[in-house]
């Protein structure tokens, strides 16, 4: 019975029934390579690849992408799922909030800014160490 | 821009804007303001992988070939590891240059690669992040970072390997693979066996590419006579992209987590002139390499731990490729 399964580089995958069946009907469907794998023949590898095989990657995420959100890309299986993300026509994630829009109106953004909240009592403010704050850090 | 702005209007950190968003000085926002300036930007293009035309039934065979490996060896996720060498330049960004429109002649900083040095992480099947090597290019441990660089003592405890390339020899690429397996291959399939009381003459399956020197018949012989127990499994050539789990779903979160680091240390740097009053033009970022050779332990030691996550590892080798096989 010829049927289909879908497979992956995950050891459950290599590991399932289906795998295992596919083996099993592989003197059949593969002969060439059923007799390659059983005379313990590495596989053929006639192409060089170059030393730093991830040169071909694509993606160049600017400095400002927190490390989590490429992260819950990856998880995400390359879907944005985050406020504020979104991706550039290379495929590198970047911020799209109204924030980094540089040519917006200067006048019109400072009345739409919400200023930051008043902390402390009365008037008095909080203010962090410049150096060491992380407001523009989300590692 | 980002510590100019920290020290002169740290505010616009905090506004919130009508859609909730916070300015970053993002790159994004970094690169409109910079052609206001006049500036044109130039990137170095990398051409994409070309797939074979029967990609398909290689990444099959493939498939295939470990699954058999692993069936017939009774190879346990544990026992299953990718390494792959990854290049990192100190000055990060050094694909990407500006100048002014118009301007004929582009340099390129930081390209040079006595300016980069060399990272390899392994992981294993179920879930696990290896310690990495690093490759650093000189002849002698000098050329690594020092004893005192912040996070050293910490990274050698985690079983990093800091080694210098001494040059671009065949037999100097040969030692530096040999002293991976000696020095953190090996050693943690032992561990792993021990954990699951598994006999030491159990075989481990390790997934490599097909750089010259892992394929060449000084390696492999090698492999065979002093780990016989380790099995080789070659990604096959030209499908990295979609075959070798590190380069789908980890080498991109390694490669930002450093950018960041890297990122973080010159803020910092420049905070620390911009706090002390002395004359913004006199001011230069110290890209000594010894200064950024010692900054880099810093940076590895962080992406080894923002990679070392279980799900993430685990992930990678889902999102490698969806075949259909017909069994």
């Amino acid at each position: 019975m010829c049927r289909t399964g879908d497979f992956n580089l995950s050891h459950a995958s290599l590991t399932s029934v289906a795998a295992l069946s596919a083996l099993r009907t592989l003197p059949t469907t593969n002969p060439t390579l059923y007799q390659e794998i059983t005379s313990g023949k590495t596989n053929e590898i006639i192409d060089d690849e170059p030393v730093f095989s991830d040169e071909f990657e694509v993606n160049n995420d600017g400095s400002d992408i927190p490390v989590d959100v490429i992260r819950s890309v990856i998880m995400s299986d390359g879907s944005i799922g985050i406020e504020g993300f979104g991706t550039d026509e290379s495929g590198n994630i970047i911020r799209t909030g109204a924030a980094e829009e540089f040519e917006s109106n200067a006048e019109e953004d400072e009345e739409n800014v919400i200023p930051p909240a008043v902390l402390g009592r009365g008037r008095r403010s909080k203010t962090e160490s410049k150096r060491y704050g992380t407001d523009w850090e989300e590692h | 821009m980002v510590a100019f702005v920290k020290h002169d209007a740290p505010e616009l950190f905090e506004q919130t804007f009508p859609d909730g968003s916070h300015f970053r000085c993002s790159e994004t926002f970094v690169r409109k303001y910079l052609r206001t300036l006049g500036w044109s930007e130039r990137c170095s293009t990398r051409p994409a992988q070309k797939l074979p035309s029967n990609y398909e039934q290689i990444l099959s065979d493939s498939f295939l070939r470990q699954s058999c490996i692993i069936r017939d060896h009774a190879i346990p996720a544990e026992l299953r590891v990718n390494s792959d060498q990854t290049q990192t330049v100190y000055q990060m960004g050094g694909k990407r240059t500006w100048n002014k429109a118009g301007e004929k002649q582009v340099t390129t900083m930081g390209m040079d690669e006595k300016r980069a040095f060399t990272l390899v992480p392994s992981i294993s099947a179920s879930g696990e992040l290896l310690p990495m090597q690093a490759i650093f290019y000189g002849q002698t441990t000098a050329s690594c970072p020092s004893k005192g660089a912040q996070c050293y003592t910490e990274a050698v405890d985690e079983g990093f390997q800091f080694e210098p390339l001494k040059s671009h020899t065949y037999w100097s690429t040969q030692a530096t693979m040999r002293s991976l397996v000696i020095d953190i291959i090996a050693p943690y399939f032992n561990k792993k066996k021990e954990e699951l009381n598994l006999p030491a003459s159990q075989c481990s399956l390790w997934m490599i590419d097909c750089w010259s020197v892992h394929k060449s018949e000084e390696f492999r012989g090698w492999m065979k006579e002093k780990h016989a127990n380790i099995i080789i499994s070659f990604v096959p050539a030209n499908l990295t992209g979609l075959a070798q789990p590190l380069d789908v779903g980890i080498q991109r979160v390694l490669k930002q987590s450093m950018k960041r680091s890297a990122h973080k240390d010159i803020v910092d740097e420049t905070m620390a002139h911009l706090d002390s009053n002395i004359s913004a033009s006199a001011f230069k970022l110290d890209t000594t390499l010894g200064t950024l050779r010692d900054r880099s332990v810093g940076w590895i030691l962080s992406a080894y731990h923002d990679i070392s996550k279980t799900e993430l590892i685990l992930k990678a080798s889902i999102v490698t490729y969806c075949l259909h096989i017909h069994t």
